[in-house]
């Protein structure tokens, strides 16, 4: 435990005073060595991306950030309902993850053509511009057939299967859900039942029998609100 | 027949596209653009008037999206540019450059055949000022281009537009294009009379219920 003898001691004092002011020389310092070594690392990939830039690259870049924004994007809105929501969100982000896979394997496929055509050839010295023109024609040959194909075929089942397991696990919610989708109970008509105004016998009610002498003429007396005062249901007598 | 395939594969042209990240990009989004609705018709689920209705809706958005693509990357690419010069400030391959179009002039030059260079229409836009390329020789950039068989190409310069493009892509077909093309994207539905259908369907679908 620290005492408080130890803190108010000089020595404690000054080894503080020191970490204080070797804080922020070491924070410099280790501030200026992160910013060189992006520097370098940024460097690296420029060159890097310089000289052998693939079309691939983007492609899967686009593909990874779509599969991210867009189905948040679609859970942010607030105009759907969670459950159309969270299908819209899975149904972008399956497609993307197939786009994905589909640059990817398409690539490294006809990559793999690339070696045994430039040995055909004789010329094994072009096989990078080979591999570059390869990996182009794979993304081309993806994004126009490969993945409207491959979602044509697998979206639709592995949609199914996605509401077969959110109706599994959310049973006792789809029930309620059921139930609001049930055509609601018709509202009893009360007014229905309520004789109509024409209907209640009005006993006709003298105003002599609550009038109250006033003093002066008839007009004072005509004038007074008399039916505002007794109009209504008295409880209680 | 595999030396044909061999030409093509290594035609200067098309190995130079398939490093350009936006030529790759706009490529594959013209194809999207054709492959989707195509896709989209010959589904044999849905119904024909859906089936229509989605892929035109689909064409419309990918050539949307192209549009505006094509119009926010030469910021990118030019800004990229800009920023690495700040960034790498004592590297000799950026100082060489004014800006990102006269390295791409220069850059497209480089990768063509010695003998085509000459008499392309870009070598007149191609400065006639010392740059310093290799080991440090300050050579003038005409001669460079002219006289080379394999000119410098300065990767650090090609990476930056590069990287840049990349990050501009994704920014512009992930976060722009979406959203700015749902404003244009209705009122060309519309135009085209395939959204009032739809309308006038919603609206029978409401009288429906309510009766």
């Amino acid at each position: 435990m620290l005492k408080a003898r130890d803190v108010l001691s000089t020595n404690f004092f000054v080894q503080t005073l020191f970490c204080l002011k070797a804080l922020p020389v070491m924070n410099t310092q280790f501030l200026n060595t992160i910013a060189e070594k992006s520097k370098e690392g940024l460097k690296g990939l420029c060159v890097s991306l310089g000289r052998h830039n693939d079309a691939l690259y983007a492609v899967l870049a686009i593909a990874v950030f779509k599969g991210i924004f867009r189905p948040a994007f679609t859970m942010m809105d607030k105009n759907e309902k969670p459950e159309v929501k969270r299908y819209a969100a899975f149904r972008e982000g399956l497609t993307e993850g197939i786009a994905f896979i589909s640059y990817f394997v398409t690539s490294k496929l006809l990559k793999k053509v690339a070696k045994p055509i430039c040995e055909i050839v004789k010329r094994p010295e072009a096989l990078g511009q080979v591999e570059h023109s390869m990996s182009f024609l794979a993304v081309c040959l993806s994004a126009g057939i490969v993945i409207p194909a491959v979602c044509n075929l697998t979206l639709k089942p592995l949609m199914d299967l996605y509401n077969d397991f959110r109706k599994k696990r959310t049973c006792g919610m789809e029930k309620n859900t059921e139930e609001d989708e049930r055509p609601e109970p018709q509202k009893l008509d009360i007014k229905e039942n309520i004789a109509s105004p024409t209907q209640i016998t009005v006993s006709p009610v003298s105003i002599a029998s609550n009038f109250t002498p006033v003093s002066g003429n008839l007009i004072t007396l005509m004038q007074n609100n008399i039916t505002a005062r007794n109009a209504g249901m008295k409880v209680g007598g | 027949m595999i030396d044909k395939v061999f030409n093509v594969l290594t035609n200067p042209s098309l190995v130079s596209t398939s490093q350009n990240t936006v030529a790759a990009v706009t490529i594959e989004t013209g194809l999207k653009a054709a492959g989707r609705p195509a896709a989209t018709l010959l589904d044999k689920h849905a119904d024909k008037k859906t089936k229509v209705y989605s892929s035109a809706k689909e064409l419309f958005y990918q050539l949307l999206c192209l549009a505006i693509y094509l119009s926010v990357i030469p910021l990118f690419k030019k800004g990229g540019f800009k920023i690495a010069k700040k960034i790498f400030k004592n590297e000799v391959s950026l100082k060489n450059f004014e800006n990102a179009t006269e390295y791409l002039n220069y850059h497209k030059l480089a990768c063509l055949p010695k003998a085509e260079r000459a008499s392309h229409k870009l070598m007149q836009k191609i400065p006639d000022k010392e740059i310093i390329a290799g080991a440090k020789k300050k050579v003038s950039m005409r001669d460079e281009l002219l006289n080379k068989e394999k000119p410098f190409k300065f990767p650090l310069a090609k990476g930056a537009i590069e990287l840049s493009s990349i990050i501009g892509s994704v920014i512009g077909l992930t976060l722009l294009a979406p959203e700015l093309s749902h404003l244009f994207l209705h009122p060309i539905m519309t135009a085209v009379g395939l959204d009032e259908k739809n309308k006038s369907e919603k609206t029978n679908k409401k009288i429906d219920t309510k009766a």
